[in-house]
């Protein structure tokens, strides 16, 4: 699956507090091809990542304990450095009006847990094109 | 990479269910709790949802359904809790916590094997009728608020915000301006400070104004007025303001202006600082010696304990190894080259003292405070209090003293044996409490302290009490004892703890479960401890145990004695003594004698593990003086040989009915000697048992 060419690698920030979900987010990812991964354990660690590392993809869980995910999405929707940032947001069955708002403060996409991993390699190179190739 | 979870990420998801199965209930003990005093902790709540919704999603990515569904149906109930629509009691609390249960069960099932199921369904069920008892209640709009608050706000905060309206506190808007460096644990500062003012509703971070920087705007229901709030924070860089007034005061008109002083009641609103933004270059304030960093919390490892173990051996190994340096180089002394020796004494001692601290390094690391062993018990009382009707609180004190992981694992069943036979057969009904004029509910103690090198841990209840003379019935009827053998205090309570022994005619469902207290004393010696019980009829009951704070690696007198070898924890070493064979009297046939006006019965190894005598010498004697708990004894000893760091091995199960022996330890010459069970040999001696030692 090792990706050809000079290219520097897509940089994808997974913001999600469960150690658990991170790696499996993370093993699935790296499956997929040639990518940096930067992880968030929370919110204010994705706030402290994000001016100091030029993130071409940020993949957020919306229950977080210190910002939740909404918060962070609107930060980032708002923040002319980093708007047109894609954004896919994490979510759990059953919390339909959360996963409305994030598309409404301007996420791209969403996945709904538990999800195959099929469905976020669609969306990463939906969002980050042929770099993953 | 293929679609199935590897081993190794699904010993991953057992860790973290675990920590957050155990986060859960502790959050359900506390809530609990706060529900009996009235009042119910949205915060709490709200983990609890959390620790359920993270369980439910992680086990459906491992597939495991029947946790997750079991864990979506609990999300269900706890959504509604916390969004309000379904009311907290004290029933849907016993309901979550046989929910946690199960789930605890299937968790550690799945640890054994992938395919391990149970039977959620009647849990479901329960959840469903607990579910359809009370209607949603409306939700309404909140004015006042910008919408780019309300538009991140999750559905829970908005409920919070609504609750926070329908309570008529004042819903105020905190700005702030942090460097990015720092701003976690200013941040961290601020909410603190701001939960002691009333009840923090999001935080939304925006941009700053400059790149290094980031401002937050913090929504907070409360009682107070912004500067009453600003004046509490004692900071210069937060801004405050009201966004919506409590109780029939209107709200400023335009989002994000600063409250005029023309509102009744407000001083001098101009000292409070307009936004964030015109404040943030004051803010230089370093931040760096916050005390509660959040960043602490994503730094933990978490590490197989077989790991820490096998570290430990080879600590223990290299502290044999150091001890054969030291040895030899003693024995270079006089041999010549007075300064290379020197050096090499010196090197030696640098060894000695860095090894010293790696030791102590991997012994703290094993280490963890007895809490969670206490919240465990928490549940336990409830229960089976609630089972048994008696109304019961547990009052518990120095949660903190910490103790061998190891140690702490095992000591849980003991400890769960001991509380549940205090409510079971030591506490008594409401009614016979009133009788007997005693308070209805009654307190069972949970005491943890240090003592140098132990831990005691005491569980005393204020129950009735052992009855003497129905333990010399029982025992008489089980033929325990002879018609005529006199108890004495000690006795009795010995006899409680000895093997088949019941005071109860059936067999009770909880603390019987065909497990008597001498199993729980058999199991705390295991771990080096000690098991003393002490009642007094119609008071109460308390049990202590006393225990080693680490296995492992100990120090330990070397001992020789009719020309074996032995070692004696230090631990328990109070004192040695030089004496003359005339010091010795006897009295009963027993050998004792006097040490400071007390008399100290002698125990002789030879007798206790039935080796010949005839290598005995005559002539001065030493005495080890070993104490346990309040109990003293005399180890009578030919040499003393020193003290010396030693690992304790077991002896394996073949030789584990050897009573009196603690492991075997190696001394570093390839020598290897028998450990003694200090507390062993002294329950032993002092009650005359010794014929049934070392058979």
């Amino acid at each position: 699956m090792k990706r050809k060419g000079s290219k520097v690698a897509k940089k994808i920030l997974i913001a999600e507090d469960s150690p658990t979900m991170r790696s499996l987010i993370v093993s699935t990812i790296v499956a997929l091809g040639d990518f940096t991964i930067v992880e968030a354990a929370n919110g204010f660690e994705a706030l402290r990542i994000l001016p100091r590392e030029k993130v071409d993809l940020v993949i957020t869980d919306i229950n977080m304990p210190d910002i939740n995910g909404l918060e962070l999405v609107s930060f980032i929707k708002n923040n002319p450095n980093y708007r047109t940032t894609p954004l896919i947001i994490i979510s759990t069955e059953g919390s339909e009006r959360d996963r409305e708002k994030g598309l409404a403060l301007g996420a791209e996409a969403y996945l709904v847990k538990p999800f195959e991993p099929r469905q976020l390699h669609e969306l990463i190179l939906r969002y980050l094109g042929e770099a993953g190739q | 990479m293929s679609d199935k979870p590897t081993s190794q990420a699904i010993r991953e998801f057992l860790g973290e269910a675990e920590e957050i199965l155990e986060r859960l209930n502790s959050d359900l003990v506390a809530l609990g709790d706060g529900l009996e005093s009235g009042d119910g902790d949205p915060d709490l709540l709200n983990s609890v949802f959390r620790g359920a919704h993270s369980l439910k999603g992680l086990a459906g990515m491992f597939g495991f359904t029947d946790i997750s569904d079991l864990g979506h149906h609990m999300e269900n109930l706890l959504d509604s809790l916390r969004l309000g629509k379904v009311a907290l009691d004290l029933n849907l609390i016993e309901v979550l916590f046989g929910a946690i249960d199960l789930l605890t069960q299937l968790v550690n099932g799945k640890g054994e094997s992938e395919e391990f199921t149970l039977d959620i369904a009647p849990m479901l069920a329960q959840i469903e009728a607990a579910l359809g008892r009370k209607p949603a209640a409306a939700v309404m709009a909140g004015p006042g608020i910008p919408q780019e608050i309300l538009n991140v706000l999750t559905e829970y905060e908005e409920h919070r915000l609504q609750e926070n309206l329908r309570k008529g506190r004042n819903l105020v808007r905190v700005k702030a301006t942090f460097s990015l460096a720092t701003f976690d644990q200013e941040l961290a500062e601020v909410t603190d400070m701001l939960k002691k003012q009333g009840e923090v509703i999001s935080t939304l971070p925006c941009v700053g104004d400059i790149s290094d920087r980031i401002a937050f705007q913090i929504l907070l229901g409360t009682e107070n007025q912004p500067p009453a709030i600003t004046a509490a924070l004692g900071r210069e860089d937060l801004a405050v303001e009201l966004l919506c007034a409590g109780t029939g005061q209107a709200a400023p008109a335009a989002v994000g202006t600063v409250p005029r002083d023309d509102q009744a009641g407000f001083e001098a609103p101009e000292e409070v600082p307009r936004a964030a933004e015109e404040l943030s270059t004051e803010a230089a304030r370093d931040g760096g010696e916050g005390s509660a960093s959040l960043r602490s919390i994503s730094r933990t490892v978490r590490v197989d304990i077989d790991k820490l173990d096998q570290l430990m051996n080879i600590v223990g190994e290299l502290v044999l190894s150091k001890g054969a340096i030291a040895d030899l180089t003693q024995r270079l002394r006089g041999l010549g080259d007075n300064e290379v020796l020197g050096n090499l004494q010196k090197a030696t001692r640098m060894l000695e003292r860095r090894l010293d601290e790696l030791q102590k390094g991997v012994m703290e690391v094993r280490m963890v405070p007895i809490a969670q062993l206490f919240e465990k018990m928490t549940r336990i009382v409830r229960r089976v209090a609630g089972e048994q009707g008696k109304k019961v609180s547990l009052d518990i004190r120095g949660a903190d003293t910490e103790l061998d992981k190891l140690i702490v694992e095992d000591l849980s069943d003991p400890l769960m044996h001991i509380i549940r036979n205090a409510i079971d057969h030591g506490i008594e009904s409401p009614e016979e409490r009133l009788a007997c004029g005693k308070p209805e509910k009654a307190t069972i103690s949970l005491w943890a302290s240090q003592k140098g090198n132990h831990v005691v841990l005491e569980v005393i209840d204020d129950g009735r009490g052992i009855d003497p003379e129905k333990v010399r019935r029982k025992a008489l009827q089980k033929g325990l004892i002879a018609d005529n053998t006199e108890l004495s205090r000690e006795d009795v309570f010995d006899l409680i703890l000895a093997p088949g022994f019941s005071t109860r005619d059936e067999v009770s469902e909880l603390s019987g479960r065909g497990v008597g207290l001498d199993v729980v004393r058999n199991n705390i010696a295991a771990l080096s401890g000690m098991l003393e019980l002490d009642s007094e009829l119609g008071e109460g009951t308390r049990f202590a145990i006393t225990l080693p704070i680490t296995l492992a690696i100990i120090k330990a007198l070397i001992v020789e004695t009719c020309g074996r070898t032995y070692a004696i924890p230090i631990n328990s070493v109070l004192e040695t003594l030089m004496l003359e064979p005339a010091a010795i009297r006897t009295i009963e046939k027993r050998e004792m004698i006097e040490l400071r006006q007390t008399t100290l019965p002698l125990l002789r190894l030879d007798d206790a593990f039935r080796l010949s005598a005839a290598t005995r010498p005559v002539g001065r004697f030493f005495v080890v003086v070993v104490g346990l708990a309040e109990k003293r004894m005399g180890i009578v000893a030919d040499q003393l040989l020193g003290q010396q760091d030693v690992v304790i091995k077991s002896l394996g199960s073949t030789l584990s009915f050897v009573r009196g022996i603690a492991g075997a330890a190696d001394l570093g010459n390839q020598k290897t000697i028998l450990v003694l069970d200090v507390g062993g040999l002294m329950g032993e001696a002092l009650r005359g048992e010794f014929s049934a030692l070392g058979n």
